[in-house]
């Protein structure tokens, strides 16, 4: 049961930021839902505007938010990065969220944040501009390839060895390092490897890997 | 800038002027609409025209809505034999092009194909029968509620919207409604408006504006709306229920608490229009590279 402080904890700051996004639904399912306009900003004013639909984890940012543009203003196609069947938006490779986002990220930090820029890319690829700061591909391709440029590397398998080590949880400094560069650990990936284990939660990993395993039986 | 500066310019922001991407795209819609309609009911002669907040002349941005009624010929049974079906075979006539989304009087029109997938268009089609040859009255579907058929008059009500001499509040009250989550049905706020302010048609925007909240505040759980065009056969009264009621006094409590405190731009937010809009790249730009990167999943 969701306390209210732990409640009033997550929506600091929402209420004089953004006004218009009230509590739609308290606490079900283990999720808060906000809903109502949303303004893109620049330099505190508005330059345009969504309606969304938010379900909040309780447990953010172990878990991000879960977006909706409500107004049927976005074509719910995955070339506008919204998801096809539930119609929610992919504001973020969570992979990338859990690494470049600070661990103690707000939920206003989110907002003013990762979902400004996604509305941001909206507003820029509705007037017929790219997405203006790139665009990771769809699906697990995007994970492996964020997790290579992360750890430097271009061999799928030893991107997918490096993550398998990681989540186990089995690795020493001292052991060859599971890129298979012949280096020790320590002076390989060692440092990459603890700041994944630190910062992306097990269950992630555990997602990226047992899709990986299923592409990997699929293709057979 | 007082409050009439203000909302007059929330409703120049809110403005969809002919010649916009937007009145582009309902125009060809409309046009795309009547050709599958007509395609569909060959030996009908329909009439297909607009409805709904363009004829009213109270359309805003936010929360525009393009309504195309098709009204067949009284004693015309080529398009279905009951009223139902009528509403069946607009709809699959419809499906061939846009996803189409029932309603309980209308079918809202999505997009269908691999770029515009479950885009809203903003468009709902209300097909329905005149009453007689004098083509006033129209009896359309319900595919809800305990009535199957409603009877209604669509060009009295353009009539009683659009000359009541209140559309600018009405459009105010309409994005109101929209940006606080409200969700009154837009007719229903169009006659609480109408009825609120009869008297004072006259008084500036902003006047307007805060006779409405405080009606809303003050009176909310003895509000009452009538269907102008069938007062006695169409029930009003479930779009007030309580909750409605409730939603309708406490946000105009807040605002009014807003307005006096001199914090207007909490109501709707900053105005932005054709003249202060930054562009794009500057706001990009500003970003820099904590930009961050959209994905999707299969």
């Amino acid at each position: 049961m969701a306390s209210d402080d732990q409640i009033e904890e997550i929506l600091s700051g929402i209420a004089d930021a953004y006004p218009h996004l009230r509590v739609e639904q308290e606490v079900q399912d283990g999720t808060l839902t906000l809903a109502g306009p949303f303004p893109v900003r620049h330099e505190n004013r508005d330059v345009d505007r969504f309606y969304v639909r938010m379900q909040v984890p309780l447990d953010f940012p172990q878990q991000w938010p879960v977006v909706w543009e409500t107004a049927g203003r976005i074509p719910r196609i995955m070339d506008r990065h919204v998801y096809a069947d539930s119609g929610s938006l992919c504001v973020m490779l969570p992979d990338e969220a859990y690494l470049a986002l600070s661990p103690g990220i707000t939920l206003l930090e989110y907002l003013n944040g990762p979902v400004q820029n996604y509305f941001l890319g909206q507003l820029c690829v509705e007037q017929g501009k790219p997405w203006p700061w790139g665009e990771h591909e769809h699906g697990l391709p995007a994970a492996i390839k964020f997790y290579g440029e992360f750890l430097a590397l271009d061999d799928e398998r030893a991107i997918i060895a490096v993550l398998y080590r990681v989540w186990e949880g089995r690795y020493k400094g001292h052991w060859p390092c599971p890129c298979r560069s012949g280096l020790i650990t320590r002076k390989c990936h060692g440092h990459h490897m603890g700041q994944l284990r630190e910062r992306i939660p097990e269950s992630q990993l555990t997602n990226v890997l047992s899709r990986y395993a299923h592409a990997q039986d699929a293709s057979k | 800038m007082t409050l009439t500066e203000y909302l007059n310019k929330v409703l120049e922001s809110q403005a969809l002027k002919e010649g916009s991407p937007e009145r582009v795209r309902l125009r060809q819609h409309r046009v795309d609409v009547e050709k599958l309609l007509r395609v569909k009911f060959p030996d009908s002669s329909p009439t297909i025209k607009y409805g709904g907040s363009v004829a009213k002349n109270t359309l805003i941005k936010d929360a525009y809505d393009l309504d195309i009624i098709c009204y067949f010929e009284h004693n015309d049974e080529t398009p279905g034999e009951s009223l139902a079906d009528i509403y069946h075979n607009v709809n699959e006539a419809l499906s061939t092009s846009y996803f189409v989304e029932p309603k309980r009087s209308s079918l809202r029109l999505k997009g269908k194909s691999d770029i515009d997938y479950l885009q809203d268009f903003h468009i709902d089609v209300v097909p329905g029968r005149y009453t007689d040859a004098s083509r006033g009255d129209c009896y359309i579907h319900q595919a809800e509620g305990e009535k199957t058929r409603l009877k209604t008059n669509i060009d009295k009500h353009i009539e009683h919207i659009r000359d009541s001499g209140l559309t600018p509040i009405i459009r105010i009250m309409k994005l109101w409604n929209v940006q606080n989550g409200i969700n009154l049905k837009t007719f229903g706020m169009e006659l609480l408006v109408i009825e609120a302010l009869k008297q004072h048609k006259s008084a500036s925007l902003g006047d307007q504006f805060a006779r409405m909240l405080t009606k809303l505040r003050d009176e909310a759980y003895s509000l009452s709306i009538e269907d102008p065009a069938n007062p006695t056969g169409n029930d009003l009264t479930s779009l007030l229920d309580d909750g409605m009621r409730n939603r309708l006094m406490s946000t105009a409590a807040a605002n009014l608490s807003q307005i006096e405190d001199g914090d207007l731009t909490v109501l709707f937010g900053d105005v932005v229009t054709a003249e202060n809009a930054v562009p794009l790249a500057s706001i990009i730009s500003s970003v820099g590279d904590q930009g961050t990167r959209p994905w999707a999943s299969e």
